[in-house]
């Protein structure tokens, strides 16, 4: 049907090679649309190039990929790393130093799509550790099943569903942290289920932010609420946050984000205060108000960021009595203080940060906070230093130090970690992380 | 009697070897009007062959080339990646051959004040963002939206053209074919639907330029006009015999001549 097979084959080649390098025969199809507009082609010829291209690429790996049409954008994306772990704790009770080494590794894939009229999905396999962890650590499951166990199940770390409709998105299901926060309110590896909404709406040189959550804390089971046993209700947390980001200067900018946490319900799956050494605690007595302020700015080109991060609970005098402590109704407050500078990101960037953390008994929900940072706990102050370093694209060196004492030696340190202790007098924290990110 | 026999024998053998059946399968568009009229023309010229035409949208053309069902399947959109592909898998080598070109007109009521449609008013009416005729341009009232069903190529089309490939609104009634869609939009005043441009002379319904530009021969071959597509014949290889005489002869000027009386656009 073609008689100029010299012209066509010409072309064809030079298609199939943009094509291959396109990683898609279609994306060829405006080039193919301007060579008939230009006559170069007739519309015959192209629409024979077309199908070619097309079954070419069907014989490519990524041709053999069959992608639902419904997505506007598919993503996989994920991390895998490689802990050395050195912890150490000091109990009050008998003086005993416990310490511990870990070799640990991790790995969390995801899958996040985007389809039309706004609507966007992610899900994350992640090791089926728990709530604040995600490691899997070398040679544990010996006395089970003996040396290399395979301890390593996967679980759903994230599965969420939303839609963005101009400055508003909803999103619904178990899903990375919508909130503006820091490590001492929120371990990282906590992913809330529930819903959230968030609002964020640019207004010359501010961008005023609005995000609410209705986290299902705890689910109480089937309850029976005509019979004689105690009626119970899911545990739900609520944050309500406002704040706005500021544009101070061409490259600085200051950021707060005040939040209120409040709880309804009584599932009773969780420890009483009165067991302070656990990491389930009520969540009774807890009206948090966090105040999480940062200002970032450039140092000789080096992007740097000082934060402060606040929090008062004004609940904290029924968190005191529910752990039997009514007279310590003042350990209410919480702050962390920190600076940073770099970014670790093209090879051989670096960036380092160091804060000051101070957390009382009663200030906190202890089964929020950094589970590595003060192994868990509130009752805790201390230092953190952090080093990161980029060896490659997507692949760095991270180093961790932390070092904290326990802050009132007249009351428990609140949450439990690695170190089985309630009165965790001292603790240290050593690791070093070898990271790819893709 | 003997000789009777076998001439009658011979006549036997001679009309069974002229009784060629030609089977043709897909675009509604394409198989309502068009081709059946090409297949008459052609039968005139070729006594004993006959044809089974079967019009029920571009996907079942596209199918029955991959299971070898028909030697001709209709389209009015260009095959998937994924047909492509699963021809490939069969042993199939699918080639399209355009045979006309087309324009996805707009039609709405005879009665409907309205004059003109930007491409982004009429994404906005199909995917049901707008639901009232005043909010472009129209009277006031509930819009009533018609589409083909989703087997249909043109249904397909006009998503990629028209709609950014967003999906149609919930409440838009699928219709069978072409015909069946200006029926309804010539019986409903708030009514709205797209056909080919082969069915835009129909009483009680007239046609809307899109972004300026009516759907015409001229606009649609100058592809100035934004809903214009090209129409195909999916074969498998190099077709001999029958189909490859009916293709031809659907190329020649007599066939394209064809294409211009029913309302298509020639591609020679």
């Amino acid at each position: 049907m073609i008689k100029n097979s010299s012209k066509w084959l010409a072309l064809l080649g030079g298609l199939a090679i943009g094509a291959a390098s396109l990683a898609h025969a279609q994306d060829s199809g405006p080039l193919i649309d301007a060579l008939v507009k230009k006559g170069v082609l007739t519309d015959q010829e192209a629409e024979e190039v077309r199908a070619d291209l097309i079954k070419d690429f069907s014989e490519t790996s990524a041709g053999k990929l069959n992608i639902s049409s419904v997505f506007t954008e598919l993503k996989l994306s994920g991390d895998a790393r490689v802990r050395y772990e050195y912890r150490t704790g000091e109990n009050g009770t008998t003086g005993d130093m416990q310490e511990r080494n870990r070799y640990r590794y991790r790995l969390r894939l995801a899958l996040t799509g985007k389809l039309h009229d706004g609507w966007f999905f992610g899900t994350r396999l992640e090791p089926l550790g728990n709530n604040r962890s995600t490691n899997v650590t070398a040679g544990g499951g010996v006395a089970a099943s003996g040396p290399f166990n395979k301890e390593d199940s996967l679980a759903l770390g994230q599965v969420y569903i939303g839609r963005e409709m101009g400055d508003f998105t909803v999103t619904a299901g178990r899903m990375p942290n919508p909130l503006e926060t820091t490590s001492m309110t929120w371990d990282d590896d906590i992913n809330p289920e529930g819903l959230a909404e968030q609002w964020s709406h640019e207004s010359g040189k501010v961008t005023w932010l609005a995000n609410l959550g209705q986290f299902t804390y705890e689910s109480s089971g089937t309850t029976n609420p005509l019979g004689t046993g105690t009626s119970r209700q899911n545990t739900f947390l609520y944050v309500i946050q406002g704040g706005a980001k500021i544009k101070t200067g061409e490259a600085s900018a200051l950021t707060i984000a005040p939040a209120y946490y409040g709880y309804s319900g009584n599932a009773t799956g969780l420890t009483n205060l009165t067991t302070p050494n656990s990491n389930a605690l009520r969540p009774v007595g807890l009206q948090v108000v966090d105040i999480p302020l940062s200002y970032s700015f450039k140092i000789a080109e080096l992007p740097a960021k000082v934060w402060v991060d606040y929090a008062h609970n004004f609940d904290a005098d029924t968190r005191a009595t529910a752990a039997g402590k009514p007279t310590f109704d003042g350990e209410n407050n919480a702050y962390q203080i920190g600076f940073g500078i770099g970014k670790a990101k093209a090879p051989g960037t670096w960036e380092a940060k160091a804060f000051w953390q101070s957390v009382d008994a009663f200030a906190l929900d202890s089964n929020l906070v950094d589970s590595d940072l003060f192994d868990g706990r509130t009752n805790m102050e201390g230092f953190v230093l952090q080093g990161v370093y980029a060896l490659s694209d997507g692949v760095s060196v991270k180093f961790t130090y932390a070092n904290g004492d326990r802050k009132n030696d007249n009351l428990a340190t609140y949450g439990a970690g690695d170190i089985a202790t309630a009165n965790l007098t001292h603790f240290q924290l050593f690791q070093a992380d070898l990271n790819v990110k893709f | 009697m003997k000789k009777s026999l076998l001439i009658l024998t011979a006549l036997l053998a001679v009309s069974v070897a002229n009784a060629q059946k030609l089977v043709i399968k897909g675009s509604d568009t394409l198989g309502a009007k068009l081709v059946p009229q090409l297949a008459e023309e052609f039968k005139a010229k070729n006594p004993g062959v006959s044809f089974e035409i079967a019009a029920e949208g571009s996907t079942t053309g596209i199918t029955a080339i991959i299971d070898g069902t028909a030697e001709i399947g209709m389209a009015s959109r260009r095959a998937k990646a994924t047909e492509i592909s699963l021809a490939k898998s069969k042993g199939v080598d699918m080639k399209p051959i355009v045979v006309a070109y087309d324009g996805i007109a707009l039609v709405v009521n005879a009665n409907n004040p309205l004059t003109s449609l930007s491409k982004s008013q009429i994404e906005k009416i199909f995917t049901g963002e707008v639901t009232d005729w005043s909010a472009v341009g129209g009277s006031a009232g509930a819009i009533s939206v018609y589409t083909r069903n989703t087997s249909s190529g043109t249904y397909a089309v006009f998503k990629e053209l028209a709609m950014h490939k967003r999906d149609y609104a919930p409440s838009s009634q699928k219709m069978a074919g072409n015909e069946q869609i200006v029926a309804e939009v010539a019986k409903n005043p708030n009514g709205i639907g797209y056909v080919g441009l082969a069915y835009i002379d129909v009483a009680g319904v007239k046609a809307v330029p899109v972004d300026g530009v009516l759907p015409s021969e001229a606009s649609v071959k100058n592809k100035t006009y934004g809903l214009a597509r090209p129409t195909f014949y999916y074969v498998n290889g190099t077709p001999g015999g029958i189909a490859a005489k009916f293709i031809d002869y659907t190329l020649s000027a007599e066939g394209q001549d064809m294409v211009r009386k029913v309302g298509f656009v020639p591609v020679k």
